[in-house]
């Protein structure tokens, strides 16, 4: 009995919690009479996906400095780079005076320093596909791009369903996403869990993860996992400059021939994805969900 | 006959341990080296083994120089007992003494009935038998020592037709062996003194093993050895039969001490130290 | 009993052992199959999902613990004999290290030039440990009259950790992913898939246990100390030279294959002991066909335990190293 009514107490709690949550989400409404009023002029950016972001939404003219590993919008590279996850430069980034900087939610001392300059910071935290458009207006509100943030985000909800409604009623083929793994063996292959947003692309794409069951964004897949999942496709999803050479590419593919009895190998059905859009979740999620949903399902996208 | 003929010899070759050393060590004798630490007992002993090499000089075995034979035909005639034996691992007595037996072995050949007779009858001529089967590092310090000398014991025994006949040439047939001991009872309570020293007398007179001793107790020395040579910082002081070799002047000269030798009713030579000489070093 | 005899008996009853877990080891893993199907020729190979994970994913990793297990086992038990030391392992000299600096190296610079059929990473790591025991080997040289066992562990133990501290240096500027790679393969990976790093290991692994093999006496007298030995007929310089040689040997082999797993090198020398007594004629062989059994053993555990993520073996072999080493230290002597 105390523990059915502590039950519901809960179920309680977290309805309202719930509640709360989508107010603070969606914010107080406001009515812009005025053009938008930038509250951040100097921001900083130590996440890839997040500068993409702020280009997106036209905040990228107050962009002063981005991560080691920004490289689009092409502008971002006459930029000066302040370190990325594991290794933030702080006092090149003090040095920059910006008045706001993107970090990781991990990153737990730099955001302490960055509050104790009385420096603002948005905390990005890397989740599912959904959470993009998420982020995207959340971004746009802290920085007062509310608008063009919420029509970016819109045209990404609405560029995600049009690949759903298109793989609709598809086969969906057993994959395999391997985001990683030692070069020219099979060894150490990492390949996209049950949660995250590869897996979510995946999905939208018209695909079936064979790791679907696993709760983890990450699994390091062994050959026997591999073999006994018999994926249909197997995808190699990487970022562009992690590609493999054009010379090796062939040889990359060899590679998968010790599991010649797996269908995507026999098949031939090994693809190489060697694209930002995919690896980078940002605001080229569509164009490389279409590009995934291409690979799965050529037929349908010409 | 195991020789030393001027013999010079430094760890470095700049810097000699030994200049000049001549001393001859003829079957069934006992002979001990004796003189000051540092004064290079123990590279002595090393030379005449076979383990060093002289710079100057040679060191032979019925005339053919150490160098010419193998370590193994080498280890056949020639067994030394350091003074203390630490194991790094857990052997058995049994185990430690067999290994005395390894030089006759081939390269993957295993001990046989034969070998394990040797080394029964080596622990049993110690007095060790009883002791075969214990750990090594559960013995005392005496039966440590006893054991060792027992796989030195087993180390030179030639059986007739096994292979260690086959080989190394005429040095093998005409003595018994040589027994080096390195300060052998350094470590030892009194009682293991005098246990070793009738130990070795008696394997002397039964087995006719020449013994080569070196150590800095002239009671010792002086009980059990026919022939002594007394070194000092590298050279030969005094070489001959004990009586002669080891007199007061001659304490005097190697060990800076004033001591008067007389002999007991046993019969055993007695060297009691009484002061320092006079400089208080060893003359120069 | 002679000593044949006990050979005899350590060989068979050690070697059934190994022959057991073989048998056992590629029946049993988280995916269930069923040996009638696996041995069901009429059945496609491309069809027979329990063939080919029987074959392809877990013979050729069986058959890859039981070579890694061996080599470190055998390894071990030299490398304590060298420097007469039962707590010495195959890491201690640093030759684990050098591995690990090359593999570090090949996973965060993307390296993709094999030789001779090994990929990049193994191949890298093999290279590095041998670049340590040459500079090891070198320094222990450097005196006068052969090889001092003291330099040897003094010079080991500081290229261990100077390449320890390379590795966090190229740590530092490898990427997120890389970093956790490197961290994944440190922590040891059996999963081989062919039998090709096994057959590049194969020239290696023999010459090194056919030097263990002569070793086996030289090692007995070894422990008395090299002077003892040496007054026993032993050429002391040359049988440490080769021991040291062909424990690193051994060593850079098994990790080229597996990544640096630790305790086997330890535990199982001690093991051994404890079971046939020190006498390495006994000990080798023993160790061998133990170390193999063990972390094949291990590799399994390792797979099936926290079903379907696989765990690295390293850490199953660790968490059986530290209380076998808690026992020691507390059981009587």
């Amino acid at each position: 009995m105390a523990a059915h009514s502590q039950a519901v107490n809960v179920r309680a709690h977290c309805l309202l919690a719930a509640a709360m949550a989508t107010l603070v989400a969606v914010g107080p409404v406001r009515q812009p009479t005025n053009p938008p009023i930038h509250q951040f002029t100097r921001i900083i950016s130590l996440v890839p996906a997040a500068t993409e972001m702020l280009y997106a939404i036209g905040a990228g003219p107050r962009v002063i400095a981005v991560s080691s590993y920004d490289a689009y919008p092409p502008d971002v590279k006459r930029l000066p780079s302040v370190g990325a996850l594991l290794d933030p430069n702080v006092e090149r980034i003090l040095s920059l005076k910006p008045d706001m900087v993107i970090v990781y939610g991990s990153q737990m001392d730099l955001k302490q320093q960055l509050a104790r300059a009385g420096i603002d910071i948005f905390d990005y935290r890397h989740a599912g596909l959904a959470d993009i458009a998420a982020t995207i207006r959340a971004l746009g509100r802290k920085t007062g791009d509310g608008p063009p943030a919420d029509s970016v985000a819109l045209r990404i909800e609405r560029g995600l369903d049009d690949i759903r409604r298109k793989v609709a009623g598809r086969p969906r083929p057993q994959t395999l996403l391997v985001f990683g793994r030692e070069r020219l063996a099979l060894r150490g292959v990492y390949a996209s869990g049950g949660i995250g947003f590869l897996h979510d692309m995946l999905q939208t794409a018209g695909g079936a993860n064979v790791f679907e069951d696993v709760r983890m964004q990450a699994v390091q897949a062994s050959t026997e996992q591999i073999l006994a999942k018999r994926p249909e496709v197997i995808l190699e999803a990487r970022a562009a400059n992690s590609a493999f050479p054009t010379g090796d590419r062939q040889a990359e593919l060899d590679v998968w021939k010790i599991l010649a009895a797996v269908p995507a190998v026999r098949n031939g059905r090994v693809l190489f994805l060697f694209d930002d859009r995919i690896v980078i979740p940002g605001p080229r999620v569509v164009e490389g969900t279409l590009a995934m949903a291409k690979a799965l399902h050529p037929e349908v996208f010409r | 006959m195991l020789q030393a003929a001027d013999v010079w010899f430094g760890y470095e070759a700049a810097v000699p341990v030994l200049r000049g050393i001549s001393l001859a060590v003829v079957p069934g004798a006992i002979v001990g080296i004796l003189g000051p630490n540092g004064s290079g007992k123990t590279t002595l002993l090393r030379l005449l083994a076979g383990t060093r090499h002289p710079q100057r000089g040679a060191i032979t075995l019925n005339g053919a120089p150490l160098g010419r034979f193998s370590r193994a035909a080498l280890a056949r005639r020639m067994a030394v007992v350091p003074q203390e034996t630490h194991l790094a691992f857990d052997y058995t007595v049994a185990e430690v003494a067999m290994m005395g037996r390894y030089p006759h072995l081939g390269a993957f050949e295993i001990e046989g009935p034969s070998d394990i007779e040797v080394v029964d009858e080596a622990l049993d001529a110690t007095g060790t038998l009883p002791l075969k089967h214990r750990p090594f590092a559960t013995l005392s310090g005496g039966e440590k020592q006893r054991v060792v000398i027992a796989a030195a014991l087993a180390q030179i025994v030639r059986l007739p037709g096994h292979r260690s006949l086959r080989e190394g040439g005429q040095a093998e047939e005409t003595d018994e062996g040589f027994l080096l001991l390195d300060e052998p009872t350094a470590s030892l309570d009194l009682a293991y003194q005098l246990e070793i020293a009738a130990l070795l007398k008696r394997l002397r007179d039964e087995r006719h093993v020449a013994i080569v001793i070196s150590t800095h107790d002239l009671a010792l020395a002086a009980t059990l050895c026919e022939r002594i040579a007394l070194i000092r910082t590298g050279e030969i002081v005094a070489e001959g039969p004990t009586a002669e070799a080891l007199t007061r002047e001659r304490i005097r000269q190697v060990y800076g001490v004033e001591a008067d030798i007389f002999t007991h009713a046993s019969g055993q030579r007695i060297i009691v130290p009484i002061r320092r000489a006079p400089n208080g070093r060893p003359d120069a | 009993m002679t000593l044949e005899r006990r050979f005899a008996r350590t060989l068979l009853g050690f070697g059934a052992l190994l022959l057991a877990t073989l048998v056992f080891a590629p029946i049993v893993g988280s995916t269930p199959i069923s040996l009638r199907r696996v041995f069901d020729f009429s059945v496609p190979f491309a069809d027979n999902t329990d063939a080919q994970i029987f074959f392809i994913a877990r013979l050729p990793r069986t058959l890859a613990g039981a070579c890694v297990g061996a080599l470190f086992a055998a390894a071990g038990v030299v490398f304590q004999g060298l420097l007469r030391n039962p707590l010495a392992t195959p890491f201690t000299l640093g030759v684990s290290t050098g591995a690990a600096l090359g593999a570090v190296l090949a996973i965060t610079f993307n390296w993709s030039i094999g030789i001779a059929g090994i990929s990049a990473v193994p191949a890298a790591a093999f290279a590095g440990s041998l670049v340590a025991v040459a500079i090891v080997y070198a320094l222990a040289q450097a005196r006068h009259r052969g090889l001092s066992t003291t330099v040897l562990l003094l010079a080991g133990v500081t290229m261990n950790a100077f390449f320890s501290a390379m590795v966090l240096f190229v740590q530092y500027f490898a990427s997120f992913a890389d970093t956790y790679r490197t961290l994944r393969w440190l922590m040891g990976d059996l999963d081989v898939s062919s039998y090709q790093p096994i057959l590049a290991a194969l020239p290696t692994t023999i010459a090194a246990f056919a030097i263990f093999a002569w070793l086996a006496r030289p090692l007995n007298l070894l422990s008395l100390g090299p002077d003892s030995a040496e007054s026993r007929g032993l050429d002391v310089t040359r049988a440490q030279r080769g021991a040291f040689l062909s424990a690193s040997l051994a060593t850079g082999a098994a990790v080229s294959i597996g990544g640096p797993i630790g305790f086997v090198g330890i535990i199982i020398p001690h093991l051994v002991r404890l079971l046939v007594g020190p006498d390495h004629r006994l000990v080798l062989p023993a160790a061998a066909l133990f170390g193999a059994a063990f972390l094949v053993g291990c590799d399994l555990i390792a797979r099936t335990i926290l079903a379907p993520v696989e765990l690295p073996v390293g850490i199953i072999t660790a968490l059986i190293g530290g209380p076998f080493f808690l026992w020691l230290l507390i059981r009587r002597p």
